[in-house]
């Protein structure tokens, strides 16, 4: 595409069709005129398909949700080539990093495993520096500033870091690829995000309910029956996630714990 | 034979349709000539991409009694071929009582390869008997040049075999020498090719009409490659098992 | 107007050219997207249909899932389609087209039918389904397998988008196909009983949708003999089921939506309709 056809079509997208039926029809007419002159079949598409790709999707999904004085992480344990062949039914996709510091990934399992080893390894050095344990706000911080650092090769992950902060309360960090970091009450991440987040929007942020209505409280019974029920609901719906349901709830002074339960296989 | 022949086609990103499969034209015909008569041998893979979709097609289309059409290519646009040709000469003896010969369906098979040529990625041969010339083969690769040949051999695996068979043929071939040949033939250029493979289907056609054989690699008589046992590639002092 | 003048000379050109296809409506198409229009999904059903033929008719089968994208479009979706009485086709690939095909093909039969007073072949919806997707060059995206009896036999034919035909003793299609295929590879023989066959195309399906995220939820069979067409289904395998229930209550208390605005109309009810 030339400049000058680049410039055409800018020019075209500021038309819209409401306001300015003539200026749009113009528009589609550049439009038209550009497609027959450099057809997308000809040669971006091509460019596109021969370029190396470093990076896979195993699919499956992953959430997390913060409590007063926990934190339950959930994830599915199936792992997924090319969205369409199972190739492992019991794959963790939570890491438990130290006593208060679960990682849990989506997205690239490569990635996810690197990303793992790197934190583990800071942890590590950390302990053996400064003689304790990493906060998990410090922690979260680490791997936003990892994940920024390559921020033109990326981590390929969707990373919830979640844990128990110093003043005893539950606490999730929510990623992007490289390294753009949120605090909050939960989140979720993967093929199924765009099913559980409205449901714990719904469940745990009560976006819904009117001003005056009774919220029940977030009790550690009531997140994991929750997250459970969301996974179940979304292996319903979305073809990668499935099989078993993976629960790590961390409770203040309180070591790790670890729950398994069956999801539909198929 | 590529069963998908997806790659001739354009995608369109507008629809959601890209091409799917790479070009795999993998097969194996061989056709012989002998002392009245023609035998044909193939192999019978048909590959979409790295699948073997069929591993007992049969490559040997009959048209005629005494003609026969090897396919490879697409198999979509060889299909197509062979059908519409198949009832033009059936059309054609009908209406003139009396066979068309191997020459002129040789060269009915032509103008379709050849006018289509742009849009088709088929290659056949045609092989048969007719009272005027006896037996006959003619070869059409992709573009639609035909030629009459004593013997060939066309696609993936043909390049393993071509020159045994410039070696083996001769004139005043008998019928059993000449099956002989086509069948080691179809065994070397299988056990070479990838893209070639299955059973081995072996067809003559005289006088008498057209007779098929068929190889499989599980039961006596499939031309099989024996070859000298291998250099051992462990280090010295590691005892051969 | 240079442009437009050329749009007409291009629309103009489509109208005279005498034969071929008009592939302008795609770049009518991509001209959109540039503009910034979504192209729509397809629905495509990434699929497992298996067909096995035995000593005196054919079993088909199919799961029940219809997916778009990584989303269940619909978990009881029927991939078994009719024919004739005695034909049926499973179908992978585009949904809409796979509707389209087999609509197309059971008129045409039943047409032949009536017209020659005798019932009509395999083959012949072969040919037809053959000769229709060849002409559209693999466009109309539909994967079937043909099966059914007729006065010469049981058949089973398996006919791809672009127009290749295969008479098989047994065949699988669609996604779930590379898992299909091994069992019946392994477990087929020639001359099996109707149980044997219908026993062998569920572990068949078995196998595609629990190895295949886009196979699932439920299979249909339909047996075809001599004599008559049987249909069983939808069947759930054990790996299908939901292995708990859900946990908790979702009923919302009533007032727990805030209450924007409020307008009252008054009406009469004049006729009423029971609605299902």
């Amino acid at each position: 595409m030339s400049f000058y056809q680049f410039a055409l079509i800018q020019m075209a997208l500021k038309y819209d069709a409401k306001h300015d039926p003539l200026g749009a029809m113009r528009a589609f007419k550049t439009a038209f005129a550009d497609v027959e002159e450099n057809p997308d079949w000809r040669s971006r598409r091509l460019i596109e398909r021969q370029r190396w790709n470093p990076y896979s999707m195993e699919g499956g999904s992953t959430c997390a949700v913060a409590g007063d004085n926990f934190v339950v992480v959930a994830s599915d344990t199936r792992m997924t080539a090319g969205e369409i062949n199972v190739i492992n039914r019991e794959v963790d996709k939570i890491h438990p990093l130290s006593d208060n510091i679960v990682l849990t990934t989506a997205g690239f399992h490569g990635d996810a495993l690197q990303m793992r080893k790197l934190l583990e390894t800071h942890l590590h050095k950390y302990r053996f520096d400064y003689r304790s344990n990493m906060t998990v706000d410090l922690c979260a911080e680490l791997l936003a500033r990892n994940l920024y650092y390559r921020r033109f090769f990326p981590y390929y992950t969707g990373a919830i870091l979640a844990g128990i902060d110093e003043h005893g309360k539950g606490a999730v960090f929510s990623y992007d690829p490289i390294g753009c970091i949120e605090r909050l009450p939960y989140s979720a991440s993967g093929a199924a995000e765009p099913m559980l987040v409205p449901f714990l929007d719904c469940q745990v942020g009560h976006v819904t309910l009117s001003e005056g209505t009774e919220r029940p409280k977030l009790t550690l019974e009531r997140a994991t029956a929750l997250v459970r029920d969301a996974f179940r609901g979304c292996a319903e719906r979305e073809i990668t996630t499935g099989d078993s349901i993976h629960l790590v709830i961390a409770e203040a002074g309180k070591p790790i714990r670890h729950e398994r339960r069956k999801l539909r296989e198929d | 034979m590529d069963m998908m022949g997806e790659d001739m086609r354009k995608a369109i990103p507008a629809l959601g349709f890209y091409p799917q499969q790479e070009i795999s034209t993998g097969t194996t015909l061989i056709a012989m000539e002998y002392d009245g008569g023609v035998v044909i041998g193939t192999d019978s893979r048909t590959s979409a991409g790295s699948f073997i979709s069929s591993r007992t097609t049969n490559k040997i289309t009959p048209i005629t009694d005494n003609l026969s059409v090897l396919r490879s290519g697409s198999a979509a646009d060889t299909q197509a071929i062979a059908d519409i040709v198949k009832y033009y000469i059936e059309t054609y003896s009908l209406l003139e009582n009396e066979p068309v010969t191997v020459y002129r369906s040789s060269q009915i098979f032509r103008q379709f390869l050849y006018q289509y040529r742009d849009s088709l990625s088929a290659s056949v041969i045609i092989a048969g008997w007719d009272s005027k010339l006896g037996g006959q083969l003619y070869a059409i690769p992709i573009g639609g040049f035909t030629t009459r040949q004593r013997s060939t051999a066309s696609g993936s695996g043909s390049t393993y075999v071509l020159g045994y068979l410039d070696k083996a043929w001769r004139p005043n071939l008998t019928k059993d020498e000449c099956i002989e040949i086509v069948k080691t033939a179809v065994g070397l250029a299988v056990f070479r090719d990838g893209s070639s493979g299955g059973v081995c289907r072996i067809g003559v056609i005289n006088e008498q009409g057209t007779t098929l054989t068929l190889y499989r690699p599980d039961k006596p008589g499939f031309p099989t490659v024996t070859l000298p046992e291998a250099h051992n590639t462990y280090a010295t002092h590691v005892k051969n098992q | 107007m240079a442009a437009v003048d050329s749009f007409q000379n291009g629309v103009l050109q489509c109208e005279i050219e005498p034969n071929g296809f008009d592939f302008s409506n795609c770049t009518r198409n991509c001209a959109l997207a540039r503009m910034g229009a979504a192209p729509p999904r397809l629905n495509s059903t990434g699929t497992t249909i298996v067909a096995v033929t035995y000593k005196d008719g054919v079993v088909m089968g199919a799961d029940s899932r219809a997916t778009a994208g990584n989303i269940i479009a619909d978990k009881h979706c029927e991939k078994v389609h009719y024919i004739t009485d005695s034909i049926y086709a499973c179908g992978a690939g585009t949904a809409a087209d796979l509707d389209q095909v087999t609509k197309m093909l059971s008129s045409s039969l039943r047409l032949l039918e009536l017209n020659t007073g005798r019932k009509a072949r395999v083959i012949t919806a072969l040919r037809i389904a053959k000769q229709h997707l060849f002409n559209y060059m693999g466009y109309i995206g539909a994967y079937l397998l043909i099966g059914g009896v007729d006065p010469t036999g049981p058949y089973l034919y398996d006919v791809s988008a672009n127009g290749v035909t295969m008479a098989r003793p047994f065949a699988a299609q669609g996604s779930g196909s590379y898992a299909a295929i091994t069992v019946l590879e392994k477990d087929f023989k020639i001359g099996m009983t109707e149980e044997e066959a219908s026993n062998l195309v569920q572990v068949a399906l078995h196998a595609g949708m629990h190895g295949d995220n886009a196979s699932g939820n439920s299979l249909n069979l339909v047996v075809i003999t001599p004599e008559k067409t049987i249909f069983r289904g939808p069947i759930v395998p054990d790996f299908c089921n939901k292995p708990e229930p859900i946990e908790s209550d979702y009923k919302f208390k009533t007032g727990s939506t805030t209450v924007l605005k409020k307008k009252e109309i008054k009406f009469d009810i004049v006729e009423s309709m029971d609605m299902h």
